[in-house]
Order: structure tokens, then sequence, then C-alpha cells
């Protein structure tokens, strides 16, 4: 019975890539005068190990730049399906899915099939990259991705980011994917962000629920801070980052065992209007939920 | 009388002759070939060392449009599977098992074939930029890469991928053909090439063979197929979490 050529090479190479590591990083992001694809004339480098962080980096760099990421804290990176959005395009890992202009869709027909009326560029690229995962898990020993990584430019609109979010979870097989936006930390080390969406036809809470429901809207220069208790007083206005922390810190006294925060993007916010709130916010209501206008209703 | 008899046998009339479909052979071939699985699944497939030639181009082209992630995390079980004729052949039964009782009563008609080899250097070609592209280079890359390229002329040359389109689930099956000493034999399948080589790349070498991208009605019901597992898969929301989108402690909302 012939035998594969590999099986000649194979060893060797099978050495090499049991290297390749998988597992979460906490990576330094380097800066993108130095992309992938202009390293390869050095042999130390042409033969470095490679891991999911690096090769992260790597595409980040190639397509944004990871110092256009927005900055915020976050936690190590773990593998998962990425994204990347620029003010021109965005990707699914490195394939090119739909072209944007100023970062907005040019055509931003509906897909009818999506519960939070995300455009169908976005939600066939993202049903399509699913299949593409489930035939690839039936092929090879690997699961369908839990997690979605997005990296997107601080300047992108929120609302697209939000569209992507969406479409990327609305699409999944079996159950939305866990996600995390891509950021760099005041030291310059790139994390991730873990963040929950509103569900796309909103939430129904239960009656006599004794969630909070924290709702902090974003746009224009200031925010809107209100909450879905009724005994929460009223919506208040705020125009600073350090009033916005007063603000906070009085909530949290009310409510000590709250640590989650709704934050909805209006029109002309963008990315990193939204990211610097979730900074001001992080320390008294660290897990992040984002909504593209869905809403948390009580009956 | 031996007259009359003969005369009348004469008149008989001539039996029906059956046409085989004007298609090309490997069209036929391929055709014939998913009658068989319909019937007979894996019983279909050929001996494991014609198989090689397959394995090596699915892997090309896995390496030049799937999914980072799984090529890091599953590239050397599969380099040592492939290394290996009868695991080789055990990936291709298990694919035709996948999708037999699916294909069954899918109505599916060969509609579309081309020459292999130029898409085998094609794939080649577009795994190997992007492997660098992505740093997923490694030191001996370029020679597996040559030896996958290698294998798949040798395995595959002057045979054929043909598209078979179905009425229901696969919807599409793609077949590679080969022809030795005018034996036309199957030695590949799969029910989807990978993005890079279908949309992104019209008026390439792989434009007319990979058709259309697949509908979004057709995506949606594939992602709820059986041969892929998911048509019963559904993940339970544990108890105390707010919904299955937002998945934490209700007390922490």
């Amino acid at each position: 019975m012939r035998r594969s050529m590999l099986g000649m090479v194979g060893g060797l190479v099978i050495a090499s890539f049991i290297g390749l590591g998988l597992g979460a990083e906490h990576v330094a992001a380097q800066p993108s005068a130095t992309p992938a694809g202009t390293s390869q004339s050095s042999r130390a480098d042409f033969e470095r190990l490679q891991g999911f962080s690096t090769i992260v980096i790597n595409h980040v760099n190639d397509v944004l730049g990871t110092e256009q990421l927005p900055v915020a804290d976050g936690g190590g990176l773990e593998p998962g399906m990425f994204v990347t959005a620029t003010l021109e395009q965005v990707q699914i890992y490195d394939h090119a899915v739909a072209p944007l202009q100023q970062g907005r869709l040019a055509d931003s027909t509906i897909a009818a099939e999506c519960d939070s009326g995300c455009p169908a560029a976005f939600y066939d690229a993202f049903q399509r990259t699913w299949l593409e995962s489930a035939v690839e898990s039936s092929a090879f020993a690997v699961e369908i991705p839990a997690r979605v990584l997005l990296a997107v430019h601080r300047d992108l609109p929120a609302s697209t980011l939000l569209q992507i979010a969406y479409a990327a979870s609305e699409t999944r097989p079996v159950q939305p994917p866990q996600l995390s936006l891509l950021v760099n930390n005041t030291r310059g080390s790139l994390r991730a962000k873990t963040f929950f969406l509103v569900p796309p036809r909103g939430l129904e809470l239960r009656q006599g629920s004794a969630a909070l429901g924290l709702t902090i809207r974003v746009g224009g220069g200031t925010v809107h801070v209100s909450a879905t208790d009724p005994r929460f007083a009223r919506e208040h206005q705020v125009d600073s980052p350090a009033k916005l922390q007063v603000l906070l810190r009085e909530i949290k006294k009310s409510y000590p065992g709250k640590e989650t925060v709704i934050v909805v993007p209006e029109e002309g916010a963008t990315v990193g209007d939204v990211m610097q709130v979730v900074t001001t916010v992080g320390s008294a209501f660290p897990r992040l939920v984002l909504s593209g206008g869905q809403e948390v209703r009580t009956p | 009388m031996l007259g009359g008899l003969a005369t009348a046998t004469a008149c008989k009339k001539d039996p029906p002759v059956v046409r085989l479909p004007d298609a090309p052979p490997a069209e036929r071939t391929a055709q014939s070939f998913v009658q068989c699985v319909e019937s007979r699944a894996s019983q279909c497939v050929e001996a494991a060392d014609q198989l090689v030639g397959w394995d090596s181009f699915y892997l090309l082209a896995w390496l030049a449009g799937g999914s980072p992630l799984a090529i890091l995390e599953a590239l050397p079980a599969e380099l040592a599977d492939h290394a290996d004729p009868r695991r080789v052949q055990r990936r291709f039964v298990d694919e035709v098992e996948r999708y037999s009782s699916t294909m069954r009563g899918a109505v599916c008609t060969a509609n579309a074939s081309q020459p292999i080899d130029p898409l085998i250097d094609q794939v080649g070609a577009v795994a190997g930029e992007r492997l660098q592209r992505l740093g997923l280079w490694q030191a001996n890359m370029l020679d597996i890469i040559a030896v996958l390229v290698e294998e798949s002329h040798e395995g595959l040359g002057g045979g054929t991928l043909v598209r078979l389109d179905c009425e229901r689930d696969p919807f599409r099956v793609y077949v590679a053909t080969r022809e030795r000493d005018g034996r036309y034999a199957v030695v590949g399948m799969t029910t989807l090439l990978p993005g890079s080589l279908t949309g992104a790349t019209a008026g390439s070498a792989t434009a007319s063979v990979a058709g259309e991208p697949p509908a979004r009605e057709v995506v949606d019901e594939r992602l709820r197929s059986r041969a892929l597992g998911l048509a019963t898969a559904s993940a339970p929301i544990p108890e105390g979490l707010v919904d299955r989108w937002m998945g934490f402690p209700v007390e922490e909302f």
C-alpha cells in the first residue's frame, strides 16, 4: 500500500507544529511597523512557533494596527473566531466579507431572518462562516468556535459594531457565542473585554424580578443613566466622566450586589466613546452588556 | 415453417436502445457515484491507495481557506493521519457515510466540471501565501505544501472536479474523478469548497465549477442538518442565569 510522501517528512513537520500554542496569553501588542508578512527574511523569525495570540496580533496589525483599537482594560485572549473592522471593510478571519464607507455599510438592506434587524451583508457572511466551521468540525477534529473576538477601529460607529455582533451571534448554530472586544490597556497590552448582548428582541424580566437593569445611553457628549427597577428615582443626564463616576458610586451604595451595566450607543457614538464610558463605569459595574436599542422590560 | 419463424423474428420490434446521457465521462462517473452512495454508502469508496491525491488537495484547500484557529489546533493530527493510507480512506469513508442518507432524497445532478490540475496549483499558491501572511508559517511548511501539491498532481492529475447541484440538503456535492487505463473512478468528495475558493475568486480557475455562493435559505437548512449533527443540538440554560444571551447570574443584573 502506497504511503503518503508526507510520511517521510511528516515527523519533523508534526514535531514543529506540536509547539503551536492555543492557550490564553497576555501579549504585548506589537506596533504595526512589523507585520507578519515582512518577517520572513530572518530565519530565526521564520522558525518561531506561533500561537493564537500572535496570529491575531499579526493579522490586526496587518489590517488595522493595534494602536487603533479602543483603550480599556480586559482579560486574556482566548481562542475563537476573529473579526476585524476598519473604517473601510469587515473581515472574518482573513476573508474580506463586507466593504464599509466611513465605517458604515453602503447597502444596509436588512436580513428578514435577523431578529435584531442586522444587515443582510453581515448576516449572510457570518452564516456562511458558521457553515464552513460546521463542515470543518465534521471533517477535522475541531469544535465550532464558541467565542468571537472583535478587533475594531476605535472610530468605528458603535452601531456598526452592534450590527456585526448581533449578526455573528444570531447566525451561530446551537447557541450564541461568547463575545470579546479587543482593546489596548493603558500599559499597551492587548486585552479582551468580554461583553454580552441584550437578546435581539429585547428581554422581558420576570414578575417581581429584583433586577436593577442599569442602563447608560451614550452619545452627543452626554450620557443618560436610567434603570428598569421602578425604585430607581429618575433618569440622570451627565456630561463628564467625573460626574458619572460620582453618580455610579451613589447607585452602587444602593445596589451593592449588582455588577452589570447595559450600554446603548446612540447615533453618532463611536466604539471609542462607548469604551471610554465602560472604563469609567468599570470598577463599580464591570459586567458589560451592549444593546442596539433592544429594551429590557418589566411586566 | 422455419422461414416463417425467421420472418417473424426479423419483423419483431427492435429492443429500445439505452443511451448514455450526453455528458462528459467525468460527470457521468460522478453521477453514478452519487447514485451508488445513495444505496450502498461507503461500499462505493475506492481502495485506500487511490485516495491520497484527494486528501492532499483537501488539506491544501483547508490551508488556503479554512479557519486559522482550526488549522492551528488540528493540523498536526491531520498531517499524521494523512501519512497513513488507512486513515486517509477512513476520512473519505466517514465523509460518504455522513451524507449517504441525506443524499438519498436530495436529487443531485451533475451540472459543471473542470480539470483539477490548475486548481491544485492555485490552491497551493493561495495556501502558501496565506500561511505566511498569517504567521502560521513554520520552518518546513514550504516542504509540506510542495509535497501536498505534488501528491495532489500525482493522485488527481488529469482528473476532473465535478459539481452536482441537489434539490435538498446537502444542496451541492463536489466530486473528484480521475481516469486510469480507460477506467474512471471517484477519488474524493466534499459538500463545501472553502469560501476563499468560491465567491472570492470569481474569474479564477475555480469560478465555473464552484458556482454561486449558497443562498441564505440553503445555508440555514444546512446549519440545521442531520448530516452535520446540528438537527437536534441545543444548549441548556443553566439555572439562575438571566438568559441564554446574558449568561451570568440574575442576582448581578
